[in-house]
């Protein structure tokens, strides 16, 4: 299964080999063995039967938030940085791997005997430290560099009506994008299939994209918050599992094409497809890179409702899963955006 | 042929036993100390108790907590959340971390205790201690129907081994059952005059019940609590229990002199590591449940960091020297010792 192997990989930000070489693998049987750019992008094109010279990108990112091993301490425990948005409450009594050869680790935490005034204390990055069982610098040494990255353990799990595990930002994207490019008849018009790097440091990789292909338009598929527990009011949901693929309208830095995000909205409708706009703005995906990149490519984004990403455990709907996949697989094939790039902005 | 520790303690560590639901962990031990022992019986407390006789000179009773700290659910709300109480957790740790719901049914449910995503937070929750008020399970991935007010919640996670440390969870206290379990291993070899008495005792974590229980029975002339302390971590009043350097053995108001000076004099003619735990008050371990019982009680630590997380590191080493220094002890054990 795509989605379990992918989540199961490791692959912080500027450390994508390892998913880079799994897709590859794996599309590599279907007619092509994909492209790899010069910052580690993976492409896979699908050219269309000629009636159409237009080209469509579709674009996920093959990057998980992590942590990076920035000083090793006398006593041989790990000092480190987050790679992306990863908040340091989630951290205390987790397992982690550290570096290339997986040396197994835990985020230890004084015992809550020990605490004083720190109980009442927020962990933060100078609390943070790995622990892999060596008691000196010069032990930690003969397995670690500075520089290593220390990635989430945990096991991609699936239930009935649920997929729970670390990278479902944007390892879902990763696996839609896989099974369509499987799946996906040979069109009118071309189709590029776009695994990206480091959009969890910045939007780092996908610009680069525009470099080798000219996109008329492009979907960014995401796993994109939810918030939908009761932490958070109802009012403040981004979006709630179980309601279908999430449509954005307007995000950290771009308010997606108007053209395209009416278009998915009248087509899902008309269909009766399931979906539901994302009730919050926050957060950039490589749709804002895209559209200020080059000549600029106009964007919309259909996303996969995720809780608790950045965090070593997420949580997806299978069900929005598959709707996912399936709304954009009908949105390729009946050539919506095409037609909607028609009107003049 | 000896028992392989680091199998033992993986067994015990995934096996689920919150305060009076120790059954996994008791059969455990019962299969562990078969053909170590003339007698093995349950008491009305749910302690494990097993005892090993020696020429009838006296008694000597070690006691080892199987139960391990945990939550229970104290509400479920709709839609697949929970929230919870916790038993000597730090709330802290809880944050994106898996768990079990154990349902009165027998069955074992998935929760995940989820958090908001860093896109969501505030200024103000970003900063925000999350409390057990704030924390919830979300348990929409199972059939929660099936779950009620009162179901135990335990950290799901999964032990592993690096060079002579373990980690995992419930190392407090099931490793000092290993102790017990490797000490009974060496007596078999060693002759005795005191019988030998262990309980594998239940419900610690709230109170230590069961070795209260289980020494009002047993009437013991020597009892011994078998816990875990802090090791790398400590005040910079006390000294720094460390890893591989032997079982930590109280000094103290609680420990009696006369077994804590038995214990120090053994490990010194025999060579065996050991590091003194000064212990003012309260040990905060089973021993001080025992020495009510008008019995001479010592206190032997096993070093443990990470107390009472999903992880506790312990070193194996320190198992061993432990047992060695145990099965020395009772063998030495004279009539008329206390």
């Amino acid at each position: 299964m795509y989605l379990k192997d992918l989540c199961e990989i490791h692959g912080a930000s500027g450390n994508e080999e390892q998913v880079r070489t799994y897709i590859q693998e794996q599309l590599k049987s279907v007619d092509q063995p994909g492209q790899v750019d010069v910052l580690g992008n993976l492409f896979f094109e699908r050219k269309g039967n000629g009636k159409s010279d237009k080209t469509i990108l579709l674009l996920a990112h093959m990057d998980e938030v992590g942590l990076m091993v920035t000083n090793i301490q006398d006593d041989g425990l790990l000092a480190v940085s987050p790679v992306g948005g990863v908040d340091p409450r989630v951290l205390p009594g987790k397992r982690v791997w550290v570096g290339e050869n997986n040396t197994p680790g835990v985020i230890g935490y004084k015992a809550i005997h020990l605490q004083k005034d720190d109980y009442k204390t927020i962990p933060n990055w100078e609390k943070i430290r790995v622990d892999i069982g060596v008691q000196k610098k010069e032990e930690a040494q003969k397995t670690v560099s500075l520089g290593d990255y220390v990635h989430f353990y945990s096991a991609f799990e699936e239930y009935e009506n649920r997929y729970v595990g670390k990278a479902l930002d944007d390892r879902g994207g990763c696996a839609i994008l896989m099974a369509l490019y499987r799946e996906l008849p040979v069109l009118d018009y071309n189709v590029v299939f776009a695994f990206v790097v480091q959009e969890e440091i910045g939007l780092r990789g996908s610009g680069s994209t525009l470099k080798r292909y000219k996109p008329d338009a492009a979907i960014i598929v995401e796993g994109t918050t939810a918030g939908d527990n009761p932490e958070l009011k109802k009012e403040r949901w981004s979006t709630h599992l179980d309601n279908g693929p999430a449509i954005s309208y307007l995000q950290s830095g771009y308010a997606l094409d108007y053209r395209l995000f009416e278009a998915i909205l009248a087509f899902a409708n008309q269909k009766g497809i399931q979906y539901q706009l994302k009730g919050r703005t926050v957060g950039g995906t490589d749709g804002t890179r895209l559209a200020g990149s080059y000549f600029g490519v106009p964007c919309a984004g259909v996303n996969i409702p995720s809780r608790y990403i950045h965090s070593p455990v997420s949580v997806i709907s299978k069900k929005d899963f598959e709707n996912t996949k399936q709304l954009i697989a009908d949105i390729l094939t009946e050539e919506i955006l095409l037609k909607a790039l028609e009107v003049k902005v | 042929m000896s028992l392989d520790t680091f199998a033992l303690l993986k067994s015990l560590s995934a096996a689920y036993g919150p305060p009076g639901r120790e059954r996994e962990v008791r059969e455990l031990f019962k299969e562990y100390v078969n053909g170590l022992v003339d007698e093995v019986y349950e008491d009305t407390s749910g302690n494990l108790i097993v005892k090993k006789y020696g020429q009838h000179k006296g008694t000597v009773f070690f006691s080892a907590h199987m139960d391990e700290v945990c939550f229970l659910v104290s509400k479920v709300l709709p839609e697949g959340f929970l929230r919870l109480e916790g038993i000597g957790v730090d709330p802290k740790l809880l944050p994106s971390q898996k768990v079990w719901i154990h349902t009165r049914s027998g069955k074992r449910l998935r929760g995940v205790i989820g958090m908001l995503a860093p896109h969501l937070q505030t200024e103000e929750t970003r900063s925000k201690l999350n409390g057990f008020e704030d924390l919830f399970v979300d348990v929409s991935m199972s059939d929660f129907s099936e779950i009620s007010v009162g179901d135990f919640v335990t950290f799901d996670n999964e032990s592993f081994t690096v060079g002579d440390f373990f980690f995992g969870k419930s190392l407090d206290d099931r490793s000092c059952g290993v102790i017990i379990v490797k000490m009974l291993e060496r007596l078999s070899a060693l002759k005795h005059d005191f019988d030998v008495f262990a309980a594998f005792s239940s419900r610690e974590e709230i109170g230590a019940f069961g070795a209260r229980t289980a020494s009002y029975e047993l009437q013991p002339d020597i009892g011994i609590a078998l816990d875990v302390t802090h090791a790398i971590d400590a005040s910079p009043n006390y000294p720094k229990n460390e890893f591989g350097k032997g079982p930590a053995i109280s000094v103290g108001a609680i420990p009696h002199r006369k077994i804590s000076n038995l214990l120090i004099e053994t490990a010194k003619q025999n060579g065996i590591p050991y590091q003194v735990e000064p212990s003012p008050s309260r040990t905060g371990t089973d021993g001080d449940q025992i020495q009510l019982e008008t019995i001479a009680t010592g206190v032997v630590s096993l070093p443990l960091r990470y107390m009472h997380t999903p992880y506790e590191q312990i070193c194996v080493k320190d198992i061993e020297e432990s047992a060695r220094l145990l099965a020395l002890f009772v063998s030495a054990l004279k009539e008329g010792v206390v």
